[in-house]
């Protein structure tokens, strides 16, 4: 998996190396280092005692994580590859974050169910296992009750944004909720692939009848979501009586062999995008040694790709100045969106604020205090949802517009150049430079280039794991609001004491919805400018490549005519021996990224 | 329950009615008052698939509601006593129409022919049934379907209509937020209000609780234990315990051929009982037939197949009676009877009264009438004259933190003493059934000392001393219900 595209890569960055393109090499060596570490985050989610934490046991064949029927997961556990069996606190939420302490393994279930103090926000469990070991990770999430109302929520929503696959598991005893269905809603938009697991099927005679059901239901919503039954007790003693059949019987081969092939999608299309940077790369020092080819010829033709390259080069110069249009255009568009995010958190909070105020005001005094917190939980929930979609979808357009824009600038300096190639099929596209498209909200980076999406939107997901939007984190509603209304006497108290009550309160949703908006304000303008840097390093260093592919065969078109016959006659033999290593390079880069490459519809 | 007291309330809301005609809130004083004689309205609520049909039916002892593995109640159905099996449906702002009530293999239908589902806000079903003569049980769809319009149905009974319930069996599979939100929505908004004083939680499906490991009815008890110590839960429902719906109702209908198969099963390999689809399939000439193995599946789920394998293994268990006697009791089923019998059959009376003081100062409070002054002093008067409705509105606000008496051991013993878990002078003091007149005329004289004490205590907060004045008068009223001993 990778491997051919490792090989044609390292034989391009032999070639850009030997034709001392220092810029070319660091851009394979980027990619393959990339190919090397094929990450595939498997985010396990569900309502709460639905067997989330059995079901990662039940893959593994291990008890890693905790399960007891009437203590829960409490903090995010990502399971990962490694030599030996061992387990570490991480002192942030992500899966990268600096590790703490290591956890021995009795007291792994304390700190897994949220009893191993402040400090520890995460689990990391490492075990030696072949599912893990392609760099396949799997994430127990605490189990959200309740959907977007639940303090856990965010702790799922925040695994979800960099999740590759989601695991939505849901259990045979009943049929999909209607909080079910809102999270999966949500979830669906955050996440590319969900796969449904309806465990316990072992229990319920009926679970075939659970299953169409849940179908159903998933079909009314609009979700595309394959459902998988499973059973944990029947894996577990198929794994202990090597019983073949019982094993099929539970289901996780079938989920293990989804994961496996989702795996190798997701490293699939990280191999496609390293092999469009190849034929990029390629594409260029085909050139380059086709212009010096050509000086050796000293005809009349030459001389006309000698202007050619030189008007080229002048384009390139252009491309790569600070005034060209594509950097007008990322500069114009970059102030636009950073205003218009920026408004519509503005417009949101205010208008979450209007509608808490009016809610303390006018609830009865007893409702306020029970239902404030989820209700105001529930709400900063889905305005900060909302308002990641809004900006995911202006990053997208920033990237297609600037994208659009280089494109069809690159395109005009290629005009009238003989590139060495006969340009054809999807190695014409990313030869040179992307080629803007129609705007592809999905920022997977694998499944637009699989699917053919928009160059933009490959870059605005590379920016970092889309766009390092995570979910800010703030303190739950509940808590922030529990010091103000809890112990207060509100039924019996005056009228006077209700109002200063009221009032207290809310400050107190004052207080929260600033705490969200200054979190929520800080990871959207981090957003925007790592978004934009990215752009402007991405688009210049391409344009770099552009310049000095132009510039030296500019060079080689005036300055090979001079020296002797015979020494030409030598050069040209080994141009010529190059350029047909080349050629075959970029044959076989061609043909592994057309194999990559979904058949154009 | 004083009979005056009740008349008093009666008098109370007839007035009420008569001050209210013509307006909104005639309707649900008028259905208040038409049901007074009528036996407490029991109602089943909790999510979706909670197991609310399967424990009524076992509650009353047969197969009335119909149950399903996919959502299957979609109406609001009331379980009265009478002199035939027959049901009605009731039509919005229309009048009820006869129809059909079917049984067949052991399940019951009710034919609602030409008429939508949707049109109908009620179906009543009239059985012969000894277990129905003193409560009226109400079966309802359950929140949290993604089946909006079923969601909206319960919400729309237990919330808005008027002809609600006296108290609510909560039933929950584990403690859930829609749980917790539906509960507070109740006591909250609703006219009657939900409260721990009428309300009781139930973890149902315990067999399932644990995925159906082995200790799971252990494991259910338990949870149900810490559940009824947690101070949310307990602000919501009076207490929770543990029951296998499914269980319970196999024990009332268990037949010998079952027995039979149960035994066969014994005899066959373990690894039949692995999953649900190897007991209906594996080792088909093996143990009981592929038809007998489907009903004993539906019967007992396969939690109840494998404890009643297990049990007949034991050989404790050695024919049909013996094994119903078994299930039963780990079913939990008796203790959610006698729950239902002290918490709500013992106290129906006050209830009943509760309820309609309370719909009467919701309608003044929504809208004064000219004799609304009159109405509330007269609200007052019967306060002041039944202690009875005061013991629970003082249990409702210890409850939900409405008053705050800073000790956790004083609280618990003002709501024993106030008659949470029961009515009975023995039960009160928390003393043995068994314990005789002069030592439970003792505890009482102390409890009542200990609360007069903490009255008078200059340390007290005004919300303890209120409690304690309170308590002390139960006190009083324990001691005085006692029968008369001469004094040394």
């Amino acid at each position: 998996m990778g491997a051919d595209v490792d090989h044609v890569l390292a034989a391009i960055a032999r070639a850009a190396a030997r034709h001392d393109r220092p810029d070319l090499l660091e851009r394979v060596e980027l990619a393959r280092a990339r190919l090397a570490d094929p990450a595939c985050r498997v985010v396990v989610c569900g309502e709460f005692k639905k067997g989330k934490s059995s079901l990662v046991n039940a893959l593994l064949g291990a008890r890693v994580c905790a399960t007891d029927a009437d203590v829960a997961t409490a903090i995010p556990t990502y399971v990962r590859h490694g030599e030996r069996l061992e387990a570490h606190v991480l002192q942030e939420e992500s899966p990268g974050s600096a590790r703490g302490s290591a956890v021995p393994a009795p007291e792994v279930d304390t700190v897994a169910t949220g009893h191993g103090g402040p400090a520890a926000r995460a689990l990391e469990i490492r075990l030696p296992r072949e599912l893990l070991a392609g760099g396949l990770v799997l994430v127990d999430t605490p189990g959200i009750s309740g959907g977007l109302a639940s303090s856990h929520a965010g702790v799922a929503l925040r695994a979800l944004a960099v999740a590759d696959v989601l695991v939505f598991v849901t259990d045979a005893s009943a049929e999909l909720g209607a909080a079910e269905i809102e999270f999966l809603a949500q979830a669906a938009a955050l996440c590319p692939v969900v796969v449904g697991a309806v465990t316990r099927i072992d229990l319920y005679p009926q679970w075939r009848r659970i299953l169409a059901a849940d179908t159903e239901h998933l079909t009314a919503a609009g979700l595309d979501v394959d459902l998988l039954p499973l059973s944990a007790p029947l894996r577990h003693h198929g794994l202990r009586d090597r019983d073949r059949e019982l094993l099929l019987e539970s289901g996780y081969p079938q989920l293990t062999a989804r994961l496996v092939a989702e795996h190798e999608r997701v490293s699939g299309s990280g191999g496609a995008a390293a092999a469009a940077v190849g034929a990029g790369v390629v594409g260029q020092l085909v050139a380059e040694v086709t212009a010096q080819r050509r000086a050796l010829d000293a005809d009349a033709a030459s001389q006309e790709q000698r202007q050619a390259w030189a008007r080229a080069r002048e384009q390139a110069a252009d491309l790569r100045s600070a005034g060209s249009r594509w950097q007008q255009v990322l500069f114009d568009r970059m102030a636009d969106v950073g205003a218009e995010v920026e408004l519509d958190l503005t417009v949101r909070i205010r208008s979450l604020r209007r509608e808490a105020a009016e809610r303390v005001a006018q609830m009865p005094p007893a409702r306020l205090a029970a239902d404030l917190g989820p209700w105001l939980q529930q709400r900063t929930t889905e305005l900060l949802l909302d308002h990641q979609s809004v900006v995911r979808a202006q990053a997208d357009q920033v990237a297609d517009a600037v994208a659009e824009q280089f494109g069809s600038a690159a395109r005009d300096l290629r005009r009238g150049l003989d590139l060495g190639t006969d340009e054809s099929g999807p190695v014409r596209d990313v030869a040179f430079a992307p080629a803007g498209a129609q705007s592809v909200s999905r920022l997977d980076m694998g499944l637009v280039a699989l699917r053919g999406g928009s160059a933009g939107a490959m870059i605005t997901h590379a920016a970092g794991l889309v766009l390092g939007l995570a979910f800010p984190v703030v303190l739950p509603a509940a808590l922030v609001l529990s010091t103000v209304l809890a112990g207060k006497s509100w039924q019996s108290a005056q009228k006077a004491q209700l109002r200063a009550l009221r009032a207290d309160t809310d400050r107190a949703v004052a207080a929260y919805l600033e705490e969200v908006d200054i979190a929520a304000r800080k990871d959207t303008r981090d957003a925007v400018r790592r978004l934009q840097r990215r752009l402007r390093e991405t688009f210049s260093a391409r344009a770099a490549e552009l310049f000095t592919t132009a510039n030296r065969s500019v060079e080689s078109l005036s300055t090979s005519l001079t020296g002797d016959d015979e020494a030409r006659a030598v050069r040209r033999a080994e141009l010529d021996a190059e350029l047909d290593a080349l050629r075959s390079l970029q044959r076989e880069v061609g043909a592994v990224l057309a194999a990559r490459l979904p058949v154009a519809a | 329950m004083s009979s005056a007291t009740s008349r008093a309330v009666r008098a109370l809301l007839t007035d009420a009615v008569e001050a209210y005609r013509g307006l909104p809130e005639e309707a649900g004083l008028q259905d208040v008052l038409d049901r007074w004689d009528d036996p407490l309205r029991v109602a089943f609520a909790g999510r979706v698939k909670a197991g609310k049909s399967t424990l009524l039916n076992a509650l009353v002892g047969e197969r009335l509601a119909a149950t399903d593995a996919t959502e299957c109640t979609r109406i609001v159905t009331s379980y009265v006593n009478g002199p035939a099996t027959r049901a009605w449906a009731y039509p919005f702002g229309g009048e009820p129409v006869q129809v059909p009530f079917l049984r067949a293999g052991g399940q019951t239908r009710i034919e609602l022919g030409a008429m939508e589902a949707d049109g109908i806000a009620q179906l009543v079903v009239e059985t012969p049934n000894r277990r129905l003569e003193r409560l009226t049980l109400i079966d309802t769809p359950g929140i949290g379907s993604a089946r909006r319009e079923v969601s909206a149905r319960t919400d729309a009974f237990l919330l808005d209509d008027g002809s609600g319930a006296d108290a609510v069996l909560y039933l929950m599979r584990h403690l859930h937020t829609a749980d917790v939100g539906f509960l507070q929505s109740m006591s909250d908004e609703h006219d009657a209000g939900v409260s721990p004083v009428n309300a009781v939680g139930v973890l149902s499906r315990a067999d399932e609780i644990a995925g159906g490991r082995e200790d799971s009815l252990e494991v259910a008890a338990r949870i149900a234990q810490t559940y009824s110590a947690d101070p949310r839960v307990r602000s919501l429902v009076q207490t929770v315990v543990s029951v296998s719906g499914l269980l319970a109702l196999a024990s009332t209908g268990l037949q010998e051929r079952q027995h039979a198969a149960v035994v066969a099963l014994a005899d066959a390999p373990t690894s039949l009982l692995l999953s649900a689809d190897r007991l209906l399939d594996a080792l088909p000439d093996r143990g009981p037939s592929r038809e007998v193995r489907a009903e004993l599946l539906e019967v007992l789920g396969l939690f109840g197949v494998r404890l009643c394998v297990s049990l007949v293994r034991l050989g404790s268990a050695g024919d049909a009676a013996t094994l119903a006697a078994a299930l039963r009791r780990l079913s939990g089923l008796d203790d959610v009877r006698a729950l239902l019998l002290e918490r709500f059959v013992a106290r129906a009376g006050v209830l009943k009264m509760r309820r309609a003081v309370r719909t009467v100062e919701a309608a003044l409070a929504a809208r004064p009438v000219p004799t609304a002054g009159a109405l509330r002093r007269r609200v007052e008067e019967v306060l002041a004259a039944a202690h009875e409705l005061v013991e629970l509105r003082l249990l409702d606000d210890l409850r939900t933190g409405e008053l705050e008496l800073g000790d956790d051991a004083a609280a618990l013993d003002a709501e024993r003493l106030l008659g949470v878990d029961g009515d009975a002078p023995h039960e009160r003091l928390g003393l043995d059934e068994a314990v005789p007149d002069e030592d439970v005329r003792a505890a009482a004289i102390e409890a009542l000392r200990r609360w007069h004490r903490r009255a008078a205590s200059p340390l007290a907060t005004p919300d303890l001393r209120r409690t304690a004045e309170l308590v002390a008068r139960s006190c009083e009223g324990i001691v005085a219900g006692l029968p008369a001993t001469t004094l040394p």
